[in-house]
């Protein structure tokens, strides 16, 4: 019986291209750490940034031994927050977005907002002339002394 | 728990992530010490070699016989993947998608084949390993 080819010639070039391009990229999530004294798990990210988060806030993690949570480590692409001995895999980017929820509302919302303004792209570039020939920005009104 | 295998072949875990993970479902196929990682993605209702789509993450790419030997490892415990996918992310990838099922069992369909239906809800029963499509139509997976 012929073995099933789950990866041909082909994909496996695709593959290796797309390997390259992925290895160029910085990994965004860099190295984690427990810190035993804080009972938190500080995860460093490729922009300097370093974020604590408590253990007793990560449901997976909350009854982990300490002996464990020494080992907690990242995946090798960082995508995962590992404790092998106590069979946990995390998503990172799954975690993140959980504490980034606890932030207050309004600050997320502002963050959002200002993402979104800064963002150019050749549709806004249009709509923006389209509407500069209207006549742009109403003036704003003088305050009557 | 997530973990599906461990040290399948040569040093290799094949794991599925708990927290907001996505469809397709899919394993991550680490190996630390060689220093690269892969997804897997399988299927419900479709067990074919094409199926068993691969990306790449990060690291050295395996050859392609290691590649190969590792989608059919998870084709192989399918099952114990579907299972420990539906327990961390309820979500068999399948909303919205044409499905079929014949002679009692799932397949991916389309739109215009007789007997195929859309996809608003489908709900894994690990214990006869298959889906229940809009509360009603049931169909092993394959």
């Amino acid at each position: 019986m012929r073995a099933i080819e789950f990866v041909d010639d082909e994909a496996y070039a695709n593959l290796k291209a797309q390997s390259e391009i992925n290895n160029a990229k910085p990994k965004l999530f860099q190295s984690i750490r427990y810190d035993e004294k804080r009972k938190n798990i500080a995860l460093s990210l490729s922009t300097g940034v370093e974020i604590a988060l408590p253990v007793s806030a990560i449901s997976e993690l909350a009854k982990v031994p300490i002996r464990s949570l020494r080992e907690v480590r990242l995946s090798v692409s960082g995508q995962a927050v590992v404790v092998s001995s106590a069979d946990i895999h995390i998503s990172t980017d799954g975690l993140l977005r959980d504490f980034v929820q606890m932030l207050p509302r309004e600050l997320i919302s502002a963050q959002f907002a200002s993402l979104g303004g800064a963002r150019t792209s050749q549709a806004k570039r249009a709509s923006s002339a389209a509407n500069g020939k209207l006549g742009g920005r109403p003036k704003k009104h003088q305050a009557v002394a | 728990m997530p973990r599906v295998m461990k040290h399948v072949t040569g040093g290799v875990d094949i794991n599925v992530l708990t927290r907001k993970e996505h469809a397709p479902p899919h394993v991550h196929v680490e190996h630390q010490a060689e220093g690269w990682e892969i997804k897997i993605e399988f299927s419900y209702v479709e067990n074919k070699g094409s199926t068993y789509k691969i990306k790449h993450l990060f690291g050295k790419l395996p050859t392609q016989a290691r590649l190969n030997a590792f989608a059919l490892a998870v084709m192989n415990s399918r099952r114990e993947c579907r299972e420990v996918w539906w327990l961390h992310v309820p979500d068999a990838g399948l909303n919205n998608k044409w499905v079929i099922v014949t002679n009692g069992v799932a397949s991916p369909s389309k739109q215009n084949l007789a007997g195929s239906f859309l996809v608003s809800t489908a709900i894994y029963e690990a214990p006869t390993a298959s889906m229940l499509f809009n509360g009603r139509i049931k169909g092993t997976c394959p």
